[in-house]
């Protein structure tokens, strides 16, 4: 990353001689210091520290590179330089195009597939995406929407099948339309269990459900939603608060209360 | 309380960050003539003009150096409205070009403060903290523009698009 012949990191752009934006003619003056970059520090955490051979005495106390001062000081001088050229100028676009676009509301939801049922929640109830592993059944409790209890991160938590609470019919056998469902992967390798959370009246509400696949997390404009449709026949559309197309498929956006309030009911009741 | 820390002439200065809306690179400044000199012009920051104070012409005699350190601090302006009409302005906003803006205090560990000084002539200059073996001097952000020069910059200011 130096180079040798002058000392100076090469994977940074070098300074300018002539700034394309004077703001002011005394603006322009730049003491020559400021330019070189950090010229004489030796890039210790390349060496000694977490990306070299780990023998910094100093990593006992500060256990990471980020932590300690010397890194701090160098990245101090990083910026004591000249901006790149055009840098300062792509940021006057960013200020006004995002202005622009400001009042866009945007939602963040994890989306996942149930048989053949693409659904989103949003990621503010999620707690974390976990490998399937094995529920126990409790005696006389299971066989409704309860599946059990799994234990995550050595806590047991409800299991819940949330396909028989919204009712899809589990469909093991090819999809319906394949062609139509780019994203769709049919593998038992990538069955996960989600943890969801909400703030509950005994402490937190926590539940544990499987899921086919998890599609990851993705951030949706509240202008590309669509309303639920009236006329939907399947019982699951009351727990949707929204839907939207992602890459061909339609998609929709659990509404966190409605759901979990209906899990809450199904399994307090039986 | 956390503050964010830059420096004019050699000396560090800070405000609260809870008055700090965004901190950005120093982009160009459009000039506007016949303004004092440490007000290097008009900003577009998301659709609206603000104005833009350098903070080490303001504080001492020379500009802010141009680095990548120098940013461009953007922050609420608790300006009270046109005299003559009372009204207030929501959300006016400042800009401010200030060096050596990369990192941020936590106030927690103050060891003595210096209580504001109340000069004439600079009335910007708030209480000194000494904390973590450096001193910090405060800044009060509502008088870095005298009153009258406010009152002409914002009152031009739109209304802020309702969201």
């Amino acid at each position: 990353m130096i180079d040798a012949s002058s000392g100076h990191p090469t994977r940074h752009p070098t300074s300018l001689p002539g700034d394309p934006s004077p703001r002011s003619p005394e603006a322009l003056e730049v003491l020559p210091s400021t330019v070189a970059g950090p010229a004489d520090r030796e890039e210790c955490w390349r060496r000694i520290g977490v990306t070299g051979d780990r023998s910094c005495r100093e990593l006992e106390t500060y256990i990471h590179c980020r932590n300690c001062p010397v890194m701090a000081e160098a990245a101090r001088a990083f910026f004591d330089r000249l901006a790149p050229i055009g840098y300062l100028e792509s940021w006057s676009g960013i200020l006004e195009e995002r202005g622009a676009r400001r009042d866009l509301e945007v939602v963040s939801v994890l989306v996942f597939r149930l048989a053949d049922e693409w659904l989103a929640l949003p990621t503010t109830v999620l707690v974390e995406v976990t490998k399937e592993r094995r529920c126990h059944r409790v005696p006389h409790r299971t066989g409704g929407v309860l599946e059990g209890l799994v234990n995550i991160r050595g806590q047991l938590q409800l299991c819940v099948s949330v396909q028989r609470l919204l009712g899809i019919e589990g469909s093991a056998s090819a999809p319906k339309a394949p062609a139509a469902d780019s994203i769709r992967v049919d593998d038992p390798e990538l069955r996960r269990l989600l943890v969801v959370e909400r703030p509950g009246r005994h402490g937190p509400d926590r539940w544990v459900f499987p899921v086919d696949q998890v599609a990851g997390v993705i951030r949706v404009g509240q202008a590309t939603l669509r309303a639920v449709p009236a006329t939907v026949s399947q019982s699951g559309a009351r727990f949707c608060q929204a839907l939207f197309d992602w890459q061909g498929v339609m998609v929709g956006i659990l509404d966190e209360t409605r759901f979990l309030d209906g899990l809450n009911d199904q399994v307090r009741s039986t | 309380m956390q503050l964010l820390t830059f420096t004019a002439g050699g000396q560090t200065y800070a405000i609260e960050a809870t008055c700090v809306v965004e901190v950005l690179p120093a982009v160009p400044v459009r000039a506007v003539p016949r303004l004092p000199d440490y007000v290097l012009g008009v900003v577009d920051y998301r659709g609206r003009l603000i104005p833009v104070v350098d903070l080490a012409k303001r504080l001492t005699d020379d500009f802010s150096a141009r680095r990548l350190s120098t940013r461009l601090l953007v922050v609420e302006f608790p300006w009270r409205g046109r005299p003559d009409t009372g009204q207030p302005t929501p959300k006016a906003r400042l800009g401010i070009v200030a060096e050596n803006m990369v990192s941020t205090l936590r106030s927690d560990d103050v060891d003595t403060v210096f209580p504001t000084m109340h000069l004439e002539n600079s009335p910007y200059l708030g209480k000194i903290l000494r904390l973590n073996g450096q001193t910090v001097h405060m800044l009060i952000v509502e008088n870095l523009l005298p009153a009258e020069l406010a009152s002409g910059l914002f009152a031009a200011a739109p209304e802020p698009p309702s969201s």
